[in-house]
């Protein structure tokens, strides 16, 4: 099997391939290239992955949940074992363990439901989710036995841990418990017993094809409980010696979100099975311990354990994992992982095409510089079109003549700095004291770093408008804000701009790559055209169609609101707030907005407010790398808008998104005149900087 | 390996009917909010060769923006088949995500009055309806276990254009069609084949994630230079972030149902190599996927679209003042005409 990206030789023709071409090489199949690209930066903040106990990995898509889920294959721990030239990523302390697990789209656990059980539609609610838990089960231990079978195929790869000579003794011991309910009676050998358990797996897989009239009698009378052969299996394999006593069971179940989200599965039956798996997780099993994929709000959603009041705790039952946590920018930037991450990834990829630039210390600044200073950008946007201050600073006219020479002459010398002024001035008025010692050149209050902070983002948004150009990113910082902690992002920015680099290159017909680092203005339009491209990916996600239209509402919203604010008093309406009780009063909304923001479409940040009620909010931003499709600023600055949840419902009504359950039929009805209204109480009720200064 | 040179017949409707021995057949047929939904039903009608039949009605499963659209042009149509003399007690109403219980249940309640030659048409019906539908069908023996079809043909009418734009939306997960699991421990996948038409919802995010299997894909060509165009951007950007290597393009007729079958027996050596299958493209070469998948258990993934537009097809293409309706003959006299060995 050859490289899956292209290795590229010292030469002319040497940076004619891409070598970001493929953005999803980490979940492939393509296990060799698995173990020359991945990255372990995130294993670090990932070491409860590999010890004992449950763990839940949560994160939004392309957050990187099934690669690190991949660590735990065994095919990939061998892969690295025969690729020799790496180490796996795990602690080698933390190498003893036999990974398995389950595939929910293949496995074809999800037909459970699809075909009745019953005529008595109480007794089918009762039962489904019986014969998924036994599904689930048996397929669960086929896969820990393949995984004991490979190991002991490849002792060297896994630390001699698997003993095969005891397999049969093993397997004897199996068939004689008591949670298999005699299901296993017979098996006198470990082929004997992986053919029982294909048989009662087959069996299920033929009643759903339809091609047995009904689930086997025996199978019925033999239904196991969920969890209870998986830990006594693992129990087994080390008391029979199979496995040495120290070697961990880790069961992977990816993609949970699925039992409730998907469309392919009864809501009341994705429900109850969510539950089985909580109560898998619930039973505080020492024998095996559970690792669950799945998206952010959706493992929120119902922690209740099957067939009783319980609920899932954190801690007891299982540790998180929050990959968006851990990848997310903070307050305190030293702390980011990302940008590591970033570097390591850029790294691999450029060494593996046998690009120079991966030996550099900072490969992402050699690769891409700096972001640039914003008074730069102004420069830019006003100098290629010789700007009219007219238009860019759209004085007052009932401001007297003094001011209006002095923000020309401002203009003239720091476009940037008079977009501010003009601001401030409105802000203030210019018959102030403020004013007048502002006028006398005394002060330049706009130019402060306090009051310009918050403000220099929607200013040049606004400069840019004014000045017919588009808004532009490139540089370093502006690409890792850009991907938002996602590493998918990241690689399709760079694949993007590596391209547009290519092409340029090819154009002018020069050593464009000798020449680091890559254009600016090359750099913007390959991060346009992959903002474009994020933008196209929307509606390729379930229900994407609705999430998009109503993401071009919110983007058309944000960028009037930003433009039209001449005092700069709102520079954080790119994004909104909701009360939490208020979005809970909402479900279906609640449902949508979470799911927008599991896809990725949006941001959600829990946030404190500064209204006197002290209720919890959540803000909604737009996805950082769809700024530059919608041409705002990707940044978040304080206080976004607060609004209602009728704004909100106004707003799908816009991208005619119809939610369920007729919320928004019995919203219409109470009539589109109060929208208008609710934008003009959202402009009152939300704080503004004045607030702050 | 050379092609099969296996002569299928096939044709339109129109013409193939008097060249076949059967004087009158059951009809399966799809109602919708397409024009075309009407055309094999009343060649057949008219012609005199209309025995039992069955309609089936996909209705929404969630409100959209097109929905009372959708029930005006629908209740068209219903009433154009009354018209035509249609027994309205012979329509049965399905979910289009419906449990596949209730899918198998409008082919079994066919079965269960068909006399044994059978024209089903395919024309307006979702992959998550005819694929099961058509196994069902194929797969479907008397008590003595011969099969119960012995005659089995489906049609498909070629609309007079598309709209622009997307045609549908909303697409579900990445799931197997009801029924087409696959083997469990089947052959492991060896590559992924995938047929192109004019949306792919959801497909790039699987073929970017399945960046490890070698990619065959088959497009539609040739046609008119719109519907090419359409096509090949969707390709486009299907491979956008996959190396030039790691795919390859094959040209199969629209119409053409035994030459994208005949593909699909080369690309896998008759089913000796396991393949992901993924029917995007025309009905057509959808059918041939649905024989192939049948007659090798191999798995057939799609992203059910939620939402179609009402407008999916405009009008039916015709051939001298005939409906372009083609009728491919999988089963003649109790001869399967496709086999992979």
């Amino acid at each position: 099997m050859g490289s899956t990206v292209p290795s590229i030789g010292k030469g002319s023709m040497m940076h004619e391939h891409n070598p970001f071409q493929e953005l999803y090489v980490t979940d492939s199949p393509d296990l060799k290239a698995f173990v020359r690209l991945f990255s372990d930066v995130p294993v670090h903040d990932a070491a409860p992955m590999f010890r004992p106990g449950n763990v839940v990995l949560k994160g939004t898509q392309g957050a990187g949940k099934s690669m690190l889920l991949n660590l735990l294959r065994p095919e990939v721990r061998l892969a690295y074992w025969q690729a020799r030239e790496r180490a796996h990523p795990f602690p080698v302390k933390e190498s003893r363990f036999i990974g398995a697990g389950i595939n929910l789209t293949k496995s074809g656990i999800l037909d459970f439901g699809q075909r009745p059980v019953s005529n008595n539609a109480e007794h089918e609610r009762a039962v489904l989710p019986l014969y998924f838990a036994d599904f689930l089960n048996y397929f669960i231990v086929r896969d820990i036995l393949d995984s004991v079978f490979l190991a002991a195929q490849h002792q060297e790869a896994f630390d001699s841990m698997v003993h095969s000579e005891l397999f049969d003794d093993f397997a004897v011991a199996v068939c004689q418990q008591d949670c298999w309910f005699g299901a296993l009676e017979g098996v006198a050998s470990m082929t004997d017993l992986t053919a029982a358990i294909d048989t009662r797996i087959s069996s299920y897989r033929k009643f759903h094809n339809f091609i047995l009239k009904s689930i086997p009698p025996r199978i019925d009378a033999t239904r196991s409980t969920i969890g209870e052969p998986i830990s006594r299996v693992a129990e087994l394999l080390r008391m029979s010696g199979v496995l040495d006593d120290d070697v961990e069971i880790f069961v992977r179940i990816d993609q949970v979100e699925r039992f409730s989200r998907s469309d392919v599965i009864r809501r009341d039956l994705g429900r109850e099975y969510r539950r089985m798996v909580n109560k898998a997780l619930g039973l505080r099993d020492a024998r095996v311990s559970y690792r669950i994929g799945t998206r952010q709000h959706a493992w929120e959603d119902d922690l209740t354990i099957y067939g009783t009041a319980d609920q899932l705790e954190k801690l007891r039952d299982y540790r998180v994992i929050d990959l968006d946590a851990n990848m997310r920018r903070g307050e305190d930037t030293k702390t980011w992982v990302f940008p590591r991450f970033a570097e390591d990834v850029m790294k691999r990829r450029l060494r593996q095409a046998g690009h120079e630039s991966a030996e550099e210390t900072d490969t992402l600044r050699f690769v891409f510089g700096s972001s640039p200073k914003p008074h730069d950008v102004a420069a830019a946007y006003v100098g290629k079109k010789n700007a009219s201050p007219q238009r860019a600073i759209r004085p007052d006219p009932a401001w007297p003549d003094m001011w209006r020479r002095k923000l020309e002459e401002l203009f003239e010398e720091n476009p940037l700095s008079a977009v501010l002024a003009a601001a401030w001035l409105r802000q203030k008025k210019p018959c102030s004291s403020e004013g007048d010692a502002a006028l006398e050149g005394t002060s330049a209050p706009w130019d402060s770093p306090y009051w310009k902070k918050e403000r220099v983002r929607q200013a040049l948004t606004q400069l840019a408008a004014r000045t017919s150009q588009r808004p532009k990113w490139w540089g370093k910082e502006h690409i890792l804000q850009l991907s938002g902690g996602n590493i998918t992002i990241f690689l399709s920015i760079c694949h993007e701009v590596w391209d547009a680099a290519l092409r340029s290159y090819r154009r002018v017909e020069t050593r464009l790559f000798g020449e680091m680092p890559i254009n600016r203005d090359v750099q913007a339009v390959g991060i346009q055209t992959a903002s474009d491209y994020w933008y196209d990916k929307i509606p390729e996600q379930p229900c994407g169609a609705d999430r998009q239209r109503f993401m071009d509402v919110l983007g058309s919203q944000f960028k009037t609101w930003l433009l039209e604010d001449d005092t700069l008093s709102y520079p954080g309406r790119n994004g909104f707030s909701l009360a939490q009780s208020d979005l809970d009063s909402v479900p279906a909304l609640k449902s949508f907005l979470s799911d927008a923001s599991d896809y990725g479409d949006l941001v959600a940040v829990r946030h404190t407010t500064k209204e006197r009620d002290r209720r919890r909010r959540t803000k909604w931003y737009l996805n950082p790398i769809l700024s530059p499709h919608y041409q705002i600023p990707e940044s978040h600055v304080k206080e976004p808008a607060y609004l209602s949840t009728d704004a909100i419902l106004d707003w799908l009504s816009d991208a005619s998104v119809l939610l369920g359950n007729g919320v928004q039929v019995a919203h219409s009805q109470r009539g589109k005149g109060r929208r208008k209204a609710h934008r003009r109480q959202s402009q009152e009720d939300s704080p503004s900087l004045f607030d702050v200064d | 390996m050379p092609f099969s040179y296996v002569y299928r017949p096939e044709g339109v409707l129109d013409w193939l009917l008097p060249r076949l021995t059967v004087p009158r057949w059951d009809v399966l047929s799809g109602v919708g909010s397409e024009g075309r939904c009407l055309s094999a039903w009343r060649t057949l009608k008219m012609r005199g060769r209309l025995l039992q039949y069955r309609l089936i009605e996909v209705t929404e499963s969630r409100r959209s923006r097109y929905s009372e659209d959708r029930s005006r042009l629908v209740a068209q149509h219903l009433a154009e088949f009354a018209r035509l003399g249609a027994d309205d007690s012979t329509l049965r109403r399905c979910e289009l995500l419906g449990a596949n219980a209730d899918i198998v249940a409008l082919a079994d309640d066919f079965l269960g009055v068909t006399t044994g030659s059978v024209v089903f048409d395919v024309s307006v019906l979702p992959k998550r309806f005819f694929f099961p539908i058509l196994r069902r069908l194929w797969t479907a023996t008397d008590d003595s276990g011969r099969p119960l079809l012995r005659d089995l043909v489906l049609t498909y009418t070629v609309p007079r254009a598309y709209p622009v734009g997307p045609l549908s939306e909303n697409a579900s997960e990445w799931a197997s069609l009801p029924l087409f699991g696959g083997a469990y421990r089947g052959l492991r996948p060896e590559m992924f084949i995938l047929s192109i038409g004019f949306d792919a919802l959801g497909l790039q995010a699987r073929v970017e994630q399945e960046s490890g299997l070698p990619l065959r894909m088959l497009i539609p060509f040739p046609g008119s230079p719109a519907r090419c165009a359409r096509a090949w951007e969707v390709m486009r950007l299907l491979v956008k972030n996959r190396k030039e290597e790691s795919y390859r393009v094959y040209r199969v007729r629209t119409t053409d149902v035994s030459d994208a079958f005949d593909r699909l027996c080369i690309l896998t050596q008759r089913g000796a190599r396991g393949a992901l299958l993924a029917p995007f493209g025309p009905k057509p070469v959808s059918i041939a996927f649905a024989l192939f998948a049948i007659l090798t258990d191999m798995p057939v993934y799609y992203t059910q679209p939620v939402v179609y537009r009402p407008d999916y097809s405009i009008g039916e293409s015709e051939i001298s003042n005939v409906p372009e309706t083609h009728a491919y003959c999988l089963r003649l006299g109790g001869i399967d005409q496709y086999k992979v060995s």
